[in-house]
């Protein structure tokens, strides 16, 4: 090996490193910042309890490539939280660290919002990839098309 | 025996053992509640395709390796997009065939160094996966018609968080895998070719005989 390869080696390793040990400390830092519980969620700028939701909805169960999920109806608890036009919309999945997936309502329509085996929100889609199932959820942000 | 066929073989067994445990064991460590993304590369995706260099030394092998395994990946029902992870196990071969081939003038067998070797494994470990996951973060909402850039860089810090794990993992798997390739394991000519068939063979007709079961 040459030597310029030899010395550039740890280096950079210490350097990726330095990147893992940030970005682990940012994210941390970043996470459960939000004014909710973990029993809540903001959906279009509204504070809902998971607990009140279930309230008022009934639990469906969609067969996903996972297996069958059973949770409350997307589709009803969007229209409940006073979006006048569904359709006209795409919705912004954030989870509270701060990943987020962008859904339009053909798809939103069709999931489910449910507790994952670890006691986290998430929704679950039929038709769409695991990339989309969002966990740790803590929002649902409208925005108009 | 023809060099060249012989490469092919060990493209296909290797390729073909890594896309079985991305197919078989990672849904299994996924559903066992452990961060399957960073186990399968750090152990498995980086000893195959390092163990593969060291023994054969051959440019262009860990990314034909790569499609072997991601062609193996597709017949996965795990994950939805199945195109994506696909191309996704594509890009972290392809990644370290970047790094082999800019480490072409060096024989990983002869590193002395333990920190090299070390240092070898957090770089290799880390960017492989972290370049792995980019693409998958952005084929996926691709192929559905669903990708925002605002996404992807808010998925960033936590892509670099994971990335540490799978580097840590890097850092062990390397210069353990370096190790074991001292071993001469070499095959006769006359069972090389019938085993690499056959574990190949196998690989796939497992793969393939659980997708059509589920």
């Amino acid at each position: 090996m040459t030597l310029g390869k030899e010395k550039i080696i740890p280096i950079l390793a210490m350097v990726v490193l330095f990147v893992g040990i940030a970005a682990t400390i940012y994210v941390n830092a970043n996470e459960n910042q939000e004014t909710i519980t973990e029993k809540e969620i903001i959906i279009n700028e509204q504070i809902y309890s998971f607990e009140d939701l279930s309230k008022i909805f009934q639990n469906i169960t969609i067969i996903t490539d996972d297996g069958e999920k059973t949770g409350l109806p997307l589709k009803d608890i969007i229209v409940y939280s006073e979006v006048t036009c569904p359709n006209c919309n795409r919705y912004i999945f954030r989870a509270n660290d701060p990943y987020q997936q962008t859904i339009l309502w053909n798809d939103v329509k069709t999931g489910v919002l449910t507790y994952d085996e670890k006691y986290n929100l998430r929704v679950y889609f039929p038709n769409l990839a695991h990339t989309f199932w969002v966990y740790n959820l803590v929002e649902i942000e409208v925005n108009k098309l | 025996m023809n060099k060249n066929i012989k490469y092919f073989a060990a493209i296909m067994v290797f390729g073909s053992l890594w896309g079985f445990s991305e197919c078989i064991i990672g849904p299994q460590i996924s559903d066992a509640g452990f961060p399957s993304g960073a186990l399968m590369t750090g152990f498995f995706a980086l000893f195959f395709l390092t163990i593969s260099r060291l023994f054969y030394k051959k440019r262009g092998m860990q990314f034909g390796m790569g499609v072997v395994a991601g062609s193996l990946r597709y017949f996965n029902p795990f994950g939805g997009c199945h195109v994506c992870s696909s191309i996704a196990i594509v890009a972290e071969a392809f990644i370290l065939e970047i790094i082999f081939d800019y480490l072409s003038n060096v024989d990983l067998n002869q590193l002395k160094s333990l920190t090299t070797k070390v240092g070898l494994g957090v770089v290799s470990a880390y960017s492989v996966y972290i370049g792995g996951t980019i693409v998958t973060q952005i084929l996926t909402p691709l192929s559905y018609n669903s990708f925002y850039i605002e996404n992807l860089f808010l998925a960033i810090p936590s892509i670099l968080a994971d990335g540490l794990l799978v580097a840590l993992i890097g850092a062990a798997v390397v210069p353990i895998t370096i190790e074991l390739s001292r071993f001469d394991l070499k095959l006769a000519d006359k069972l090389y070719y019938p085993t690499t068939a056959g574990i190949t063979g196998l690989c796939w007709i497992i793969v393939i005989g659980n997708f059509l079961l589920l």
